[in-house]
């Protein structure tokens, strides 16, 4: 890479741009580093060439019609300033009470004909906007495929009724009869499946005369709640 | 705090109704014109947008200098609604800055002391064809700067202005002008090295 082209050390760039510029003084420090550092020194002869052709554009000079311009310019601000002024200085009149009671009669209320006018008003401007509006939207034309599509569709809805009006009584019937056989299967289901449902748990009523007389388990579950074998002799059931 | 020269000026356009320029305003429309206009065609890059800027700058300064409090130097106020016009106007035109020949003849036929330093030594045409072309490519490449190194670039090298007195006008730290200033020359350096190097090498 070409010396002159090398990048300067980042924390340099700042201070020697102000050296170039004129802003900040060289040093010992400075010159020591860029002694050494090709990048910087290059960097540093770069920025003063700029600075030197930078300067060298010179002044251009304000063209004559600016006079005018700004002439003209704060004129007419300073004519638009007072205008304001004078309007914000506008005291706040009151509107007259005779001008308030010509519109509204003391004691009355808004006249019937001023309801419709007003109605007149706003439907006139709604139709105003309505006429102006329509004339821009555009106007498409139907498709052709649209034809079709209605008139196979309105075909299949006529044949559809001309069948129904037809077959009307063949149908009742047969909706009829399977009415009925529904209701029956239905009836027959509820009658046998009835005391199965209703069924709950059995309980039988048993006289014994001696714990021995019962049943083997009924005996095991006694003598496990009364602590050993019930004594048949002392307690007869 | 240092006094502003413009001080005992622009007291005296306060005190007088507004009306057109005349007295002390037709005085500091005199001292600031070819500065504001100067910052004006740097930054929006052509002859036109300049003078609406300039034009704007003062219709903006006359209207609004009742309220100015000294809180900072008259002229970096004027520079900073300069600088905001020109960035404004360039915004609002939406017209990317192309210097052209027609441009810079236009503002050549204007001006007197355009190349003063130059003029004194008589240039030859090719010479002064030559420079012309520099300068159009010089301007090229500050019109590449983004809006904020632009102005900060015209602050410093055409109307001079200190670090400090940059810093009051564009109202940034001192530390941000000159990173902003380093990173301009950094822009600068790709677009006016090459530019520098043909002109100089030829």
């Amino acid at each position: 890479m070409d010396a002159a082209r090398k990048s300067p050390c980042p924390d340099q760039r700042e201070r020697l741009v102000a050296v170039a510029t004129g802003e900040a003084a060289r040093d010992f420090a400075l010159d020591a580093h860029l002694a050494r550092c090709e990048g910087c020194s290059a960097w540093l002869g770069r920025v003063e060439l700029h600075v030197t052709t930078l300067r060298e554009l010179g002044s251009v000079p304000a063209p004559r019609d600016l006079d005018g311009r700004v002439v003209g310019a704060t004129q007419a601000g300073f004519r638009q300033d007072r205008a304001v002024q004078a309007l914000r200085d506008l005291n706040r009149i009151a509107m007259p009470v005779e001008v308030d009671l010509a519109i509204w009669p003391a004691g009355k209320s808004a006249p019937p004909v001023l309801d419709r006018l007003v109605d007149r008003d706003l439907q006139e401007q709604t139709r105003g906007i309505a006429r102006r509006f329509a004339g821009r939207i555009e106007r498409l034309k139907a498709p052709r495929s649209l034809d079709a599509r209605v008139h196979m569709a309105w075909s299949a809805r006529e044949m559809w009724t001309r069948a129904r009006r037809r077959s009307d009584w063949r149908w009742l019937t047969l909706a009829a009869a399977l009415l009925l056989v529904v209701l029956s299967v239905t009836l027959t289901l509820y009658v046998v499946g009835r005391p199965e449902m209703k069924r709950g748990p059995t309980f039988v009523i048993e006289h014994v005369a001696s714990p021995a007389d019962l049943d083997p388990a009924l005996q095991r579950t006694f003598a496990a709640v009364l602590g050993g074998a019930p004594d048949a002799q002392e307690k007869p059931w | 705090m240092k006094i502003d020269p413009d001080r005992e000026l622009v007291e005296a356009c306060q005190a007088m109704a507004p009306s057109g320029l005349e007295g002390a305003s037709r005085q500091l429309y005199d001292q600031y014109k070819d500065r504001v206009y100067n910052v004006c065609y740097r930054i929006t890059g052509n002859a036109t947008d300049a003078l609406d800027a300039s034009q704007e700058t003062f219709g903006i300064m006359f209207r609004k200098i009742g309220e100015f409090r000294f809180e900072s130097k008259f002229s970096s106020w004027v520079y900073r609604i300069a600088v905001n016009a020109s960035i404004d106007h360039k915004r609002r035109s939406g017209t990317r800055w192309l210097p052209s020949i027609e441009t810079r003849e236009d503002s050549r036929s204007n001006e007197s002391t355009r190349f003063d330093i130059r003029d004194e030594r008589i240039e030859m045409p090719a010479a002064a064809a030559s420079r012309h072309e520099l300068e159009v490519e010089i301007q090229t490449a500050i019109g590449k700067l983004s809006p904020k190194m632009r102005a900060i670039t015209v602050l410093r090298y055409v109307e001079s202005l200190s670090y400090e007195e940059i810093s009051e006008t564009l109202q940034i730290s001192i530390g941000t002008v000159k990173s902003r200033l380093s990173r301009a020359h950094e822009a600068l350096d790709r677009e006016l090295t090459p530019v520098l190097d043909r002109h100089y090498l030829r």
